[in-house]
């Protein structure tokens, strides 16, 4: 295998990285494609970069790449999970550091999902400092219909028919009546099934993002069902509403 | 309450500001309120994020007004964004910003409600974490009604000089050396110091003062792990056995420096 070699970035080089950005990061709920335009303009374009954008190679392939950006923050570090990650990773942060060091920068700083392996052992070669990141996103969907068929398609309730009662704040509503078969799951506007959920517009939210309703919101009415003696079904249905993706937005992403 | 006025969108807030789409001549004002609502930041860099962003739709942001000033504003980038697998759909991500002398009077939510109200089918409205965190969580999570979603992401970090370190220990530290020099005539004390994201250093206190060097001879050796240069986390480390030190016939010595950690309100994270 060719050993790998780090060089600064070349016209072109958008491509091959946007591909690789993709294969890295794509399974993370929060991800916004890199196009190769949106890349260039991201990492390349951004002022304060300078010479800081380097890729990782073995040979003639393109195999990882970051930007050292002002003030040594790392942004959208990747790597190809067909090569050896730990070593390309290792390779690109150890010339990170030493530019950082000829450009006077007193830290580098990057961010990674942290359940990421491979950039967990390639900064800890490096004799990185670790901490847990404390960041939170807001995220409101206008029409939940789309997300709700993907969400329940994944793990769908028992078979049955639903009907999920969504109580806005402006006091309107919108009922999605999904239908759980041997084919799948469709959600289309109803108003009657077997088991009828109502909620909340914040408390939906919950469900999705949050991993379910507080206790808070069944005390408070935010969220119930009818009839009663099919409670366990309505309780399936919750379950099978929470997203469990992990989020992850990369540093810098925002303006 | 949002109502349609001649093209504008009219809100009831506190300050009695006016929502409206965003005009080419508000650039410079929108400029001078994220400055004033996040620091300094050049004018090439902000040219960058608004003007040159193939994201960024001025079409979609908009102003408040207070008696044709402007103080505050909705910057919408428009792309798509996964949320859950197999499920992608386009997210207007919003930076909103208030100039801080007309923060808590209901601007920021006035914004949202104008961008919600012309939000499109299925579209998702992401809020990123640009605020103070109570003022995040009040408005994202009580006006919008949107869930927090906690970002599963790691910061990775290494101090490359000891500035940054001798400015921290300066302000923890700052008597050290005179006290001890109070009490009469102790010898010298270095410490040194290799611990995961900070490059090696030696502190040396005397009687002058305290200083700080990059590699000495040092009496006590303190090497391995640890999450910040606080007491706790140096006890928790030690506990642990991440955090080893060297030279324990001096240790007692050490116990006055480590007791000065856990005054500073900001931990040099390491």
């Amino acid at each position: 295998m060719a050993p790998i070699t780090v060089r600064h970035y070349i016209e072109g080089d958008e491509l091959e990285i946007s591909r690789i950005y993709e294969k890295c990061y794509s399974a993370y709920a929060g991800h916004t494609p890199r196009t190769p335009d949106f890349w260039k303009w991201f990492n390349r374009l951004r002022p304060e970069v300078g010479p800081g954008v380097l890729v990782a190679c073995r040979g003639d392939r393109l195999v990882g790449c970051l930007t050292l950006a002002k003030n040594g923050e790392i942004l959208d570090p990747c790597y190809d999970p067909d090569d050896d990650g730990v070593a390309v990773m290792t390779s690109l942060l150890r010339a990170a550091e030493k530019q950082a060091i000829e450009r006077g920068f007193d830290r580098i700083v990057m961010n990674a999902p942290d359940d990421d392996g491979v950039m967990k052992q390639a900064c800890e070669s490096l004799r990185m400092g670790r901490k847990r990141l404390l960041r939170t996103f807001s995220v409101s969907v206008a029409n939940a219909s789309g997300l709700l068929c993907e969400v329940l398609a994944r793990s769908p309730p028992p078979k049955g028919t639903y009907l999920l009662r969504v109580l806005r704040k402006d006091g309107t509503a919108s009922a999605f009546r999904v239908e759980v078969t041997e084919e799948g799951v469709s959600v289309s506007e109803g108003s009657t099934a077997e088991v009828v959920l109502a909620v909340e517009e914040s408390t939906l939210g919950r469900i999705l993002f949050q991993g379910g309703p507080g206790l808070r919101d069944w005390i408070l009415g935010k969220i119930s069902f009818s009839p009663a003696w099919n409670a366990r079904r309505a309780l399936k249905l919750v379950r099978s509403l929470r997203v469990r993706s992990k989020w992850f937005v990369p540093r810098g992403a925002m303006f | 309450m949002v109502r349609a006025e001649g093209g504008n969108v009219l809100n009831s807030n506190r300050a009695g500001a006016r929502i409206r789409p965003l005009e080419g001549r508000d650039l410079g004002a929108v400029a001078e309120i994220i400055r004033a609502g996040y620091g300094e930041r050049s004018d090439e860099s902000l040219e960058w994020a608004l003007l040159r962003s193939p994201v960024f739709r001025a079409d979609l942001s908009a102003v408040a007004e207070v008696e044709n000033t402007v103080v505050g504003c909705w910057l919408t980038t428009l792309q798509n964004l996964k949320i859950a697998p197999g499920f992608v759909v386009p997210a207007a991500s919003g930076l909103v910003v208030v100039h801080p002398d007309y923060r808590r009077l209901g601007i920021g939510t006035s914004l949202y409600m104008w961008r919600r109200s012309i939000a499109r089918e299925g579209e998702a409205l992401v809020g990123y974490g640009v605020a103070a965190p109570e003022t995040r969580r009040f408005f994202w999570s009580k006006v919008s009604g949107a869930p927090l979603v906690r970002d599963c992401g790691t910061v990775y970090t290494k101090l490359l000089s000891v500035r940054p370190v001798e400015r921290f220990l300066r302000t923890v530290l700052p008597d050290i050396g005179r006290a001890r020099s109070g009490k009469g005539g102790r010898q010298p004390l270095h410490i040194s110091f290799d611990l995961s994201g900070i490059v090696p250093f030696c502190v040396q206190i005397e009687d002058g003062g305290i200083s700080i060097c990059q590699e000495h001879d040092a009496q006590i050796h303190v090497w391995g792990e640890v999450r910040s240069l606080r007491i706790h986390s140096l006890l928790l480390s030690l506990l642990t056995m991440r955090l080893r030190v060297s030279g324990k016939r001096h240790a007692l010595r050490l116990l006055p420096v480590l007791c000065s950690l856990r005054k500073h309100p900001r931990p040099l994270h390491a």
